[in-house]
């Protein structure tokens, strides 16, 4: 009864927000389990498949006194429970055609599941899943082996200068933060870290205030209840985890060079700027559209690129998370060129940061984000990684119905207002990995 | 073929229409100057995938050339005089539309991701690109320097990709996939304009292309507006493509590639035929379901066994290209695990080749691949670039839809006997072919020798 009741009010709000400004654009339902879990979900039958998303407050930057375990512990997940073993485990997934997966960023960990919807298919995935949220046992085995596995991964990053450059670029801005550190860890901490460190982290961050479960697909709204609560339901209460403020010294500006035998050399260009609530996030985030975001028609693109020839891909993007997030600039160009790359670059964001865009960019940005918003939820897939950002970084329900008024009613003076607050051209981050010895004929930047 | 199965078969398509998959299989229709355009309805949501693919790629290309189908995908966002300069991207940008390119071994595709009303937008500016690319002031050697980059920053710099380069030089020897699609570093160094100009003449005509539209659009509305744009672009006669046919193997052959790494690698190939060159298209069809054998998913035997059983490999992995135009190779690859060596990780894998051609597969790992056919068919629907992607692959390769839709018949149709004589017969040493990383010092770069130089100056000084 409760449910459809429920349901009758959201379609009765559907039908009448159509008429509003604000066009609702997805028919999103939230609610919360007992245990403080937030369930977010959007029915869609018009293909057999369910997915589901996990997101728990667990990323990287809660590791605390073990870097790296955080991605250790979503690693070790589907590595055995009280039940079942890791091959076991694999062998439930593939039978049915699901798919799992696992991916650890510095604010949250992430476990998803697709399925066919056909229960003879999707209720056996679910069980595995459910079984993996709720008992995993970290055997020692497949511990050791998994440990094995990342410090492999960590020499794997070592031999490309761009991962070298962004692990750098964190590095230097964040200091000992939360943020400042690999996801993965370092060799000498993985070490240490044994199955009995994973299991705590796991119980301590692994509780229904740190969890928000996305939904899309085949399944009906009360469907979609039973399986949250069958999901994550148990899961303890414990409390929402939260970081401390930020405390690195302020940066003067900075080059740190590393050397590295590649033919091109990789460039990160940066400062620290915004958390995931700022008010700033659509002013900032439609600037950069502008300024480096819109991969082929952005002003780095055509200055560095197209207009110089000197690199294939220059990008510049805004990472905003739980606490205050990078703005990075990031580029490759061979080695002699590095020194004319990073000058022109600065020299774009200097420009922006000073004038903000013109009238005629504010138009085109507006038009190409609004334009091709429904091109974000033209898929289950991209539906479910929408609404899991709404719900981990806590945004309101309204959220994707009021973007294109907000986007809509910013003007240059928004734009450059916010640039210039939480940008600092003068005092910007430059990491550059390559061989610096093929770059000594050139002469200095403009500083 | 037993009758349970033909039974499981007709129950699987019934439950595929009952799902309502059945009503947008796509129409296809040609225009009188060769040009074929293929539709597929999905009206999720209100958007449309328009692709162009040239079926043209580095495949085509004879020595000294290699690379120019990639160059010229680069020069067709260079502008026509209608819409010069950087147009084209601004005015999809401004449209709201998404775009991009790729050029593979067998062809050169292009997208714009758009609102469905936007569609005429995406037809008008690809037409015009497909008849009047401007080859006038056109920033070519600007260009030919962002291609210098993107070799480095793909190929050169990731060790990997360096490996599988060589890889590929020894594998193929008289097969066109015997060079790299982005090109040879010498032939990127001395391809002209003009050279660009012929490539584009010869291969960019309506009869060597296929248009992809899917979205939510109704087809005869597609096809009336193929035909306004499209259809008054004259067709040109074909350069004609030779059968390429790859020469017999005669041995094993070893490459190595000693790059500043801090992990060895393994490549392991054999020539194999692809759907559209074998003789039995079931040899490939068994080919790929073996793919799905050893690696389809956590429980497949490369994970199970060499990554979790034995743990000689971190990572282990198998790709076959069914659709591919030409022979080509059956590659397994992986990295050895710390306290492992290379050459322990070959002779595993090898094992896990004489296991396929000396026992039958269980009923159970057949079950399962078969069932991940089916389930990544419908995942697959669930992206209109997906769905896009593999009509245009189908055409390029000349197996046509008709092929594509018994994809799932055909896998099911594969019996644990085809599996060992497939094995048999195409993985043998004379196939085969051997591909190493061989590392080189890197310097530690966990403890980097970093320089904090004042404000002002540069790290090089």
């Amino acid at each position: 009864m409760a449910n459809k009741f429920l349901t009758f009010i959201i379609l009765f709000g559907l039908s009448l927000s159509a008429w509003g400004k604000d066009e609702q654009v997805l028919p999103i339902q939230h609610w919360t389990l007992a245990n403080g879990a937030q369930v977010y979900f959007v029915e869609s039958h018009e293909l057999p498949l369910v997915d589901l998303n996990l997101s728990f407050r667990a990323g990287s930057a809660y590791d605390g006194r073990h870097p790296g375990i955080a991605s250790y512990t979503a690693r070790m997940l589907a590595q055995g429970t009280k039940h079942l073993s890791a091959d076991d485990i694999a062998e439930k997934f593939d039978n049915v055609g699901a798919i799992y997966s696992h991916s650890t960023s510095r604010d949250s960990a992430d476990i998803s599941l697709r399925s066919m919807s056909d229960e003879a298919y999707f209720n056996p995935a679910v069980a595995t899943f459910t079984d993996i949220i709720n008992h995993p046992n970290f055997p020692s085995t497949a511990a050791n082996r998994v440990k094995q596995q990342l410090l492999q991964a960590l020499k794997y990053q070592q031999q490309h200068p761009s991962t070298v450059a962004t692990l750098a670029f964190y590095h230097d801005l964040y200091q000992n933060n939360p943020y400042g550190h690999n996801p993965l860890g370092n060799a000498k901490q993985i070490k240490n870290i044994s199955p009995h460190d994973l299991a705590r982290f796991y119980k301590h961050h692994y509780n229904g205030a740190n969890t928000v479960v996305a939904i899309v697909g085949d399944l009906s709204l009360a469907k979609a209840k039973t399986l949250s609560q069958q999901l994550v339901g148990r899961l303890p209460k414990g409390e929402l985890a939260s970081l401390p403020p930020l405390t690195m010294k302020t940066t003067a500006s900075l080059q740190q060079h590393i050397e590295f035998p590649s033919t091109q050399t990789s460039v990160r260009i940066g400062n620290i700027a915004i958390a995931r609530s700022s008010p700033d996030y659509i002013p900032l985030t439609v600037g950069n559209h502008i300024l480096g975001g819109n991969v082929l028609t952005s002003r780095l693109f055509a200055a560095v690129r197209e207009q110089r020839g000197l690199t294939y891909d220059v990008a510049s993007r805004f990472s905003p998370m739980q606490e205050k997030g990078p703005f990075m600039v990031s580029m490759q160009t061979r080695n002699d060129k590095t020194t004319e790359a990073i000058a022109v670059t600065k020299d774009q964001i200097k420009q922006f940061v000073q004038q903000g865009p013109t009238a005629k960019e504010l138009q085109s940005a507006k038009q190409n984000i609004i334009g091709g918003f429904p091109l974000s939820f033209s898929s289950n897939a991209s539906i479910t990684n929408m609404i899991s950002a709404i719900g981990f970084y806590e945004l309101p329900l309204d959220y994707l119905d009021t973007y294109r008024g907000k986007v809509d009613a910013l003007s240059q003076q928004d734009i450059t207002q916010a640039f210039q607050q939480h940008i600092d051209p003068d005092k910007l981050l430059t990491v550059t990995v390559g061989a610096a010895v093929a770059s000594q004929s050139n002469t200095t930047t403009n500083g | 073929m037993n009758k349970r199965l033909r039974i499981f078969l007709g129950l699987l398509t019934l439950s595929f229409s009952s799902l309502g998959l059945a009503n947008n299989t796509p129409q296809t229709f040609t225009l009188p100057n060769g040009l074929t355009v293929v539709v597929k309805q999905d009206k999720r949501a209100p958007v449309v995938m328009s692709q162009v693919w040239y079926h043209v790629g580095s495949s085509d290309e004879p020595n000294g050339l290699t690379g120019i189908s990639h160059m010229l995908e680069h020069m067709m966002f260079k502008g026509t005089p209608n819409n010069p300069g950087n147009t084209f991207m601004t005015t999809i940008a401004d449209n709201g539309g998404q775009l991009n390119a790729m050029t593979t071994r067998d062809f050169t595709a292009y997208y714009e991701a758009l609102a469905k009303d936007k569609l005429p937008l995406s037809f008008e500016l690809e037409a015009d690109r497909m008849a009047n690319l401007s080859f006038e002031n056109n920033d070519f050697d600007k260009e030919r320097n962002v291609v210098r980059e993107e070799r480095r920053l793909r190929t050169e710099n990731v060790p990997r990709s360096l490996t599988y380069e060589r890889f590929q030089a020894s594998a193929f020897i008289a097969n066109p996939y015997h060079h790299p699609v982005v090109g040879w570093p010498d032939d990127i160094e001395n391809y002209t304009n003009k050279d660009v100009e012929n490539w584009y003449r010869q291969w960019y005509t309506p009869n060597n292309a296929t248009v992809v539209v899917v979205g939510d659009v109704e087809p005869q509305t597609v096809y009336k507006l193929a035909q306004q744009y499209f259809g008054k672009i004259p067709s040109r006669p074909l350069p004609e493509t030779k059968p390429h046919k790859a020469v017999e193997p005669l041995g094993t052959r070893r490459v190595a590639v000693e790059r500043p790494a801090k992990l060895p690698f393994l490549l392991i190939g054999y020539n194999v035929p692809s759907l559209t060159t074998a003789n039995d298209p079931s040899e490939a069809y068994t080919l790929e379901v073996i793919s799905g054998i050893l690696d389809g998913g956590d429980s497949a035997r490369l994970q199970k066994e060499l990554v979790r059983g034995k743990q000689v490999a971190t990572e282990a992995g198998v790709g076959y290209d069914l659709y591919a135009r030409y022979d080509d190779v059956f590659l397994l690859a992986g990295t050895p695990s710390q306290d492992h060596s290379v050459s322990q990780l070959q002779q595993a894998l090898q094992e896990q080749i004489k296991r396929l051609q000396t026992q039958p597969v269980s009923d159970a790992e057949l079950e399962r691949v078969k069932t991940q056919v089916i389930a990544n068919k419908i995942y697959a629907q669930d992206s209109i670039q997906t769905q896009a992607q593999l009509i245009g692959t189908a055409m390029s390769a000349g197996i046509g839809l008709e092929e594509l839709d018994n994809y799932v018949a055909n896998i099911q149709k594969v019996t644990p006997q085809q599996i060992q004589q497939v094995a048999k017969t195409f993985f043998t040493p004379t196939r085969l072919t051997i591909g190493t990383l061989d590392p080189l010092p890197i310097g530690d770069s966990t403890t980097p020798t970093r320089t904090t130089p004042q404000q002002g100056e540069h790290h090089g000084q």
